[in-house]
């Protein structure tokens, strides 16, 4: 299936103190982006990627950071240049649950 | 935090334009005085005294195509018949389309990565236990008409709303 | 066609959007806005915020997104320990049930020539009008016929206060013990059972069981459909660990059968004949945990022949022995007891039920053998069952000789069918014999304390129990009920017996019949007055499911027209009586304190209920009632309730922990919740050293019951041949009131269907899809034939959900109830099947 993008977020758990440095780790991911994070060391990543194969390859990844306690995935959408009919109608494919 | 915000009154005239319910059945209408109101009952007007032929028993709708869902979290629906779909200690027929090897065959949507997550949100190789059970979540269609209008408005019909309400070009 | 370039940017961004805010909603954390570009700025924010699923009692609980005072998007919430991010289906759909386009949004009086009229048509008021007519009605009743003529039906879907509010409108204030909630028609036989064997309410373990457990059995419970999120939790645990067996029973073949290791069709009723036998079957192979069988049980042998529960008039219920004293027992010895259950040995037992000796072996292994820990799992099979209470006892019967209870993986689990059957409707006490806290009338000192609590003069309680649910769709017939009120649920689809004796109730001319609703059920339209309501996110609500957890949520959305919470009813209801319209001049006369108040002033402005002001409410919600009454009206009336509990092993945390977290399983001490009661270690209530303690009794043992098969109250004869079971379906909440109006539940299964075994249905020249009629003593439905769907029923019985409007099938049903629990048994009536030709 070409072209399709893999639109995924995830919560990641990390100790206070490794914060910075983490978040810094993370940042420089292709295709991750860190759209949010708190003192407690929360943070909210959406990924893009080609298949899904690359969101478990970033998790296990993200795992292996220092500090990182834990990474939940909770959404997952593929984003295939055929389904679209703007955004009134969202043909997504995926059970996307939390 | 903004929780408060108020309802907006486009939306609250276009909910009461389309107010007239579509519904099967209108009971205990009042004719005599104009103030007086039908009021629906999902019985096609027929008195719960008495009794009426049922509905046949609608088929499941089978044409395979997609639905769009009323916002991400919502499970699809099963747009194809699933009858003497096994789903048992066994044998899980569903997920002989729907898994990651089997989909380039069958061209099914993958079961989504989130339901490889297990109870402790650890990622499994495969599809976890707890979400084995498909149709749990997971609901044919049968070709049923609605009983009463669903107003619901998705997010995307609100925000759309308001870009008309501001004078913006609708979103196309 | 729009552009496809500029709109893949565009879908994209929106993906995106999407995907980052619900994470930071799950994570309560905000979202960096437009920290790459892409996030189209405040367009996307959704305010998210807590609350437990609207329907089942299993409790999930959901995260709630809310844009512009609308509901747009509902999920499961991973922070919930229930559910853990999953919902059912009719939970991932909870965002369309208050957007039906026939949602209730004024008051409709029945009226004629400008007049309420019994006889006239439903026409629209203000609220002004509505309770003008009401407490019109109310006081003429109060005045003719006294506080036993003046009733009212909830339900386990009352938020907790709205229950506790009912309950004082009813006990303390019109002094009428006639409340009782539809809980009835679900639960009681489980209260009585737990009420009967520990002297106290409700499961010692919770969900956490499920995890640690070796084997499940399910006692006539299709969890698969009606309690689906647990059955996840099951399925998981089976799935993933090979040594763990599953056994389900029931007498037709449902889904959970999909994962039974050990499937079992039983004849309708022998479950109590099983039951005894699994006891006989440990005694015999001696497996009985004697330690702890003589340090924490007591023997006894309950009264027999105990009647059904009908008319007394009923040749069946005049015939019964002890149908006056059902609920009696006399001590007896464990020697004895061995000697009771000896006579149901596996031949006997096998005969009976039509179940095979080796598979009623295998089953009575699992709790015989003491290296397995075994969930017991029950809910309408056990307790919608003329001998509910002894299926409940016997099931205690068998955990209690083992030992197999009160510690993680060994319990008897009683399932609850409604959100707050456990927080409501039992906890809080709104049954016609019980106040809070597992007090009941007939107790003096339970009357006095609650008294006290509730500052009214002593004997304000009355000791006689109040109608139940049943007994007040007789009364209404009867004409000595003659003001009812009706709250959140439809009885008239959902009571026994409709024909015969709820139509003719509720259309009798003498009575008064006021229903609040948000949808026009068929209740509703039985109705004189209609009350419009707000439901579930639209009111600060709290609910307590079946695992001890109770739970709350905030007001996230306003409620439609003029609808209105429960709560705010009945509030507003009580400031039109003064205290002279509602007790009797001798008793204002010894008590003159309460002369010319209002009962609002008794109810809720007594320095207690009204404590707490407005500016408690945590900042970002509304609140209706509060706003209205100018004191943070549900806060109050928890904090007066909780005291009933604090200190008597009901410990509820205070109201605002309930906020922040999500729910906490009582009782609450010292801030920490209790996950197996009676255990030491686990039980703050359990005194050290004492490893077990049931302190339900003051002699802190559990009481053994000896109990025998007794048959059906109606059974299969020549005339009707079939037994008739009904029950619910995955995909609609109980009557369909909410669910049918979801078009994509409505599809799922838009019709009740009458599920046959082929061969039945081939000896009636009947094909799938042809009509039938189902007939009984009582009345008749039209219904469609499924000979292979979901349900496999053997042959001689059908199945018939009751979700569907169109079909009532509880025109049908018999109102035999259990003797002691007052449940009817709407698993078995005799019924025939005749085709309809056209």
């Amino acid at each position: 299936m070409p072209d399709e993008v893999h639109i995924s977020s995830l919560i990641v758990h990390v100790r206070p103190e490794c914060h910075q440095a983490a978040r810094a780790d993370i940042a420089a991911r292709d295709g991750v982006e860190i759209h949010g994070d708190d003192a407690e060391g929360k943070m909210v990543l959406v990924l893009e990627t080609p298949s899904e194969a690359e969101i478990l390859g970033h998790i296990a990844a993200i795992n292996d950071i220092p500090g990182i306690i834990a990474t939940s995935l909770i959404y997952h959408e593929i984003d295939r240049p055929d389904a679209g009919h703007g955004i009134e109608s969202p043909d997504q494919e995926e059970v996307t649950d939390a | 935090m903004s929780r408060l915000r108020g309802f907006s009154p486009i939306l609250a005239a276009g909910l009461l334009a389309a107010a007239i319910p579509l519904i099967g059945g209108i009971a205990l209408i009042g004719i005599a005085a104009a103030q007086e109101v039908a009021v629906s009952d999902l019985r096609d007007g027929v008195p719960p005294t008495e009794e009426a032929a049922p509905p046949p028993i609608f088929n499941e709708i089978n044409d395979d195509k997609r639905r769009a869902r009323n916002y991400p979290e919502q499970p699809p629906v099963i747009p194809h018949n699933i009858r003497d779909y096994p789903i048992t200690l066994n044998a899980n027929k569903c997920l002989t389309c729907h898994t990651r090897e089997f989909t380039a065959q069958s061209q099914a949507p993958m079961i989504s990565i989130t339901h490889f997550m297990d109870r402790d949100s650890q990622i499994l190789a495969t599809v976890t236990p707890r979400r084995y059970f498909c149709t749990q979540c997971h609901v044919t269609q049968a070709d049923a008409p609605d009983l009463v209008e669903n107003q619901f408005m998705p997010i995307e019909e609100i925000l759309r709303a308001f870009r008309e309400q501001d004078g913006e070009e609708p979103n196309p | 066609m729009p552009e496809s370039g500029s709109l893949k940017l565009t879908r994209r961004q929106v993906i995106k959007a999407k995907a980052a805010a619900i994470a930071a909603g799950v994570a309560g954390i905000p979202v960096a806005e437009a920290a790459n570009g892409i996030i189209p700025g405040d367009e996307a924010r959704l305010d998210w915020s807590k609350a437990p699923c609207r329907f089942c009692g299993t409790g999930c609980g959901v995260m709630v997104a809310v844009r512009d005072n609308r509901v747009v998007a509902t999920h499961g919430d991973i922070h919930a320990e229930v559910n853990r991010g999953l919902n059912c289906v009719k939970g991932y759909f909870l965002s369309k049930i208050m957007y039906g386009a026939d949602r209730l949004t004024q008051p409709l009086l029945r009226m004629k020539d400008g007049k309420y009229a019994k006889d006239g048509e439903f026409t629209p008021v203000t609220w002004e009008q509505a309770f003008d007519e009401m407490a019109v009605q109310w006081k003429r009743v109060l005045k003719e016929k006294g506080p036993t003529a003046v009733g009212m039906f909830g339900s386990g879907q009352w938020t907790v206060w709205e229950g506790y509010a009912a309950l004082k409108l009813m006990k303390a204030g019109f002094r009428s013990n006639n409340i009782d909630p539809n809980a009835r028609h679900c639960m009681a036989s489980a209260v009585g059972g737990f009420m009967r064997t520990f002297g106290m309410d409700e499961p010692m373990g919770c969900y956490d069981d499920i995890e640690v457990a070796d084997a499940f059995v399910l006692w006539g419970s299709n969890m698969a459909e009606m309690h689906p999120i647990l059955w996840t939790r099951v399925a998981d645990r089976r799935l993933s660990a090979a040594h763990v067996k599953v056994c389900v029973m029931s007498t037709f073949e449902h889904r959970s059968f999909d994962l039974a290791d050990i499937p079992m069709v039983f004849a309708p009723q022998t479950d109590l004949a099983i039951l005894n036998f699994i006891a006989h079957h440990i005694i015999s192979t001696n497996r009985v945990n004697r330690a702890f069988v003589d340090a924490h049980t007591s023997f006894r042998r309950g009264a027999t022949d105990i009647g059904y529960g009908l008319r007394p008039e009923h040749p069946r219920e005049a015939a019964a022995a002890n149908a006056d004293k059902a609920n009696d027992s006399e001590p007896m010895t464990f020697e004895e007891f061995a000697a009771f259950v000896a006579e149901y040995d596996v031949d006997k037992v096998a005969e009976l039920s039509g179940v095979p000796k080796e598979r009623l072996i295998e089953l009575a292994e699992l709790y015989a053998d003491p290296g397995i820990k075994v969930v017991s799992f029950w809910t309408m099979g056990f307790n919608q069952h003329t001998r509910g209470v002894w299926a409940n006892n016997m099931i205690y019967n068998i955990h209690l000789l083992t030992g197999k209870i009160a510690e993680p993986g060994n319990s008897p689990f009683s399932l609850t069918g409604q959100p707050s059957a456990c927080g409501t409707a039992r906890e809080v006490g709104t049954f016609s014999h019980r106040l809070p806290a597992d007090m009941v009338v007939t107790n003096p000192e339970h009357r006095k304390h609650a008294e006290e609590i509730w500052q009214v003069p002593a004997g304000t309680i009355p000791e006689k129990p109040g109608y139940h649910a049943v007994l007040q769709n007789r009364m209404l017939k009867d004409g000595k009920l003659n003001a009812y009120w009706v709250q959140v649920n439809n009885n008239m689809q959902a009571g026994p017996n409709m024909n015969e004796e709820g139509w003719p109730g509720y259309r009798n001319p003498d009575n008064f019949i006021v229903v609040s609703d948000a949808y026009p059920t068929v209740t509703a339209l039985a109705a004189d007055l209609i009350l419009p309501t707000a439901m579930w996110v639209e009111k600060e609500g709290a609910y307590g499911n079946a695992e001890r957890r109770t739970h709350f949520w905030h007001q996230l959305v306003t409620a439609p027209g003029e609808s209105r919470s429960d709560l705010w009813q009945i509030m507003e209801f009580s400031t039109r009586f003064t205290m002279e319209d509602v007790w009797p001049a001798d008793f204002l006369d010894a008590n003159p304190a309460f002369k010319g108040k209002s009962l609002f002033d008794v109810l809720f402005g007594n320095g207690s209920v009204n404590k707490y002001p407005v500016s408690d409410i945590e900042e970002g919600y509304a609140n209706h009632e509060s706003e209205y009454f100018g004191f943070y009206v549900q806060k109050g009336l928890f904090e007066e309730y909780a005291g009933f509990g604090r200190g008597h092993a009901h410990d509820l945390a205070p109201f605002d922990t309930y906020h922040q977290v999500r729910g906490l399983r009582w009782p609450v001490v010292d801030g920490k919740e209790t996950r197996w009661r009676y255990r030491e270690g686990y039980d703050p209530y359990v005194e050290a050293g004492r490893s077990v303690q049931f302190y339900g009794y003051k002699d802190k043992r559990a009481l053994i019951f000896a109990l025998p098969y007794e048959p059906a109250a109606e059974s299969p004869d020549a005339e009707y041949d079939m037994w008739l079971s009904t029950g619910r379906v995955l995909e609609h909440w109980h009557s369909g009131s909410m669910t049918r109006r979801v078009p994509e539940l409505n599809r799922a299964v838009p019709n009740a269907l009458c599920y046959m075994h082929p061969d039945d249905a081939k000896a009636r020249n009947v094909r799938r899809g042809e009509e039938v009629r189902v007939i009984s003593r009582r009345g008749e439905i039209r219904v469609r034939v499924e000979t292979r769907g979901r349900n496999k029923p053997p042959r001689g019985l059908v199945f018939v959900p009751w979700f569907d409007e169109g079909r009532l099938i509880n025109k049908v049903t018999l109102d035999a109830t259990d003797p002691i629990s007052k449940q009817t048994d709407f698993k078995k009536c005799a019924v025939r099947i005749e085709k309809v030709t056209s």
